[in-house]
């Protein structure tokens, strides 16, 4: 390319192009090694101007906005609610081999049940990497609960478990905005716990007391 | 760029959410510094850094490293979309104009700000340096936030004087602020 742009490089740097005068530059760049340089070396001009700015902090509000679309905030009510809700499915699959305890029936309990416990934590190894994928077993230190939070889960994860009882299967546990949770209350505590995904596994951990 | 900018812009650009926190974490004051700049007030410069970080987020390949280093790119974008808000706002009515310059009218800033930041002080003394004429183009564009046409109108010269005299004052910047900075004792 030959035909190379003019002082459209600078004014798009300092945002004084229209929408689709800018589509013309990107287009062009795309294309065009020199005018690309040139356009990086004007937006590194525009950011040390922009170093001579007034300081302004965002607001708590702008993360929880951004940060809210793409995970759950690490403590957060909304948080509990899936608790709750995973909770409840939990109940509702006639799952025989763990015994509940006190029924939690509000998400206020669980935290709660929380809240007055010692526990510690673990990240399950991934065995099937996907993007923002991740998960973390939450669980007291004396066996009595265990808390899964999965980030990016797969659509129908299942999750087993692995006690003295044996390995035991407790269903599949569905993603909320990209955050499936599961909480449980089992009779004898969880020594092992793996995801499934399309009956492969997917991540997994030992959970050690 | 280091190893952790590098895992940033990894991270980044592989849309995991850990990428836009760290992003978020790093640049978020630089950005609503940005469009609070242009646009006046907090709620609509924070409007603006929501939308275009979610928008670069969201949009697979808008940004590479080849396009340059991410702060610059994320600046570019945030100012951009300022802008384009910000010229929105004066077609419309005086009242809702008046809703993104309310601050900015108050206080307007219209000279560099002394900070204890190196490539500040450099920055301002290259600009000192400046033809008064590509100098006072810049001002006129990038610190009062003006449209072509209005610093044309302004100064009563050519709307492509006005272009040419911007032009050549960034890259003119650009050349000074490649230099290596020289220590005094």
């Amino acid at each position: 390319m030959t035909d190379h742009l003019d002082d459209d490089l600078e004014l798009y740097a300092l945002g004084m192009l229209e929408p689709h005068e800018r589509e013309v530059v990107d287009a062009h760049v795309a294309a065009c090694k020199p005018c690309l340089a040139r356009l990086i070396q004007a937006e590194e001009i525009g950011a040390a101007l922009a170093g001579a700015l007034p300081r302004y902090e965002p607001s708590p509000e702008l993360s929880a906005r951004l940060m809210g679309r793409r995970r759950k905030p690490r403590v957060q009510a909304v948080w509990w609610m899936g608790v709750a809700a995973a909770f409840l499915l939990l109940v509702g699959q006639s799952w025989r081999s763990y015994q509940f305890g006190t029924a939690l029936r509000s998400q206020d309990a669980i935290l709660a049940t929380l809240v007055h416990s010692h526990f510690d934590h673990v990240n399950l190894t991934i065995a099937q990497p996907a993007p923002g994928f991740g998960a973390k077993a939450i669980y007291a230190r004396d066996g009595s609960w265990m808390y899964l939070i999965v980030d990016h889960a797969p659509l129908s994860l299942h999750v087993v478990v692995q006690s003295a009882a044996g390995r035991q299967d407790l269903g599949a546990i569905t993603p909320t905005n990209g955050v499936a949770t599961l909480f449980v209350r089992p009779a004898q505590r969880i020594t092992g716990i793996e995801l499934l995904a399309g009956g492969a596994p997917a991540a997994s951990a030992k959970l050690i007391y | 760029m280091g190893s952790a900018g590098d895992r940033l812009t990894a991270d980044f650009i592989a849309r995991r959410p850990e990428g836009l926190a760290r992003v978020y974490e790093y640049y978020a004051s630089d950005l609503v510094s940005v469009a609070r700049h242009v646009l006046g007030n907090r709620g609509a410069a924070e409007d603006c850094v929501h939308d275009a970080l979610l928008r670069i987020w969201r949009t697979p390949g808008s940004y590479h490293p080849e396009r340059g280093a991410l702060r610059s790119f994320l600046i570019a974008c945030v100012r951009n979309q300022a802008m384009t808000m910000l010229r929105g706002s004066t077609r419309r009515t005086d009242r809702e104009r008046a809703n993104y310059q309310l601050e900015s009218t108050a206080q307007p800033p219209t000279e560099l700000q002394i900070g204890d930041h190196v490539e500040v002080a450099r920055l301002r003394a290259a600009m000192e340096r400046l033809p008064s004429d590509q100098r006072v183009a810049l001002e006129h564009a990038y610190f009062k936030n003006k449209t072509q046409r209005q610093i044309a109108d302004d100064l009563g010269v050519p709307l492509g004087t006005i272009k040419s005299r911007i032009s050549h004052a960034m890259r003119t910047l650009a050349d000074e602020l490649r230099e290596p900075e020289v220590s005094r004792s």
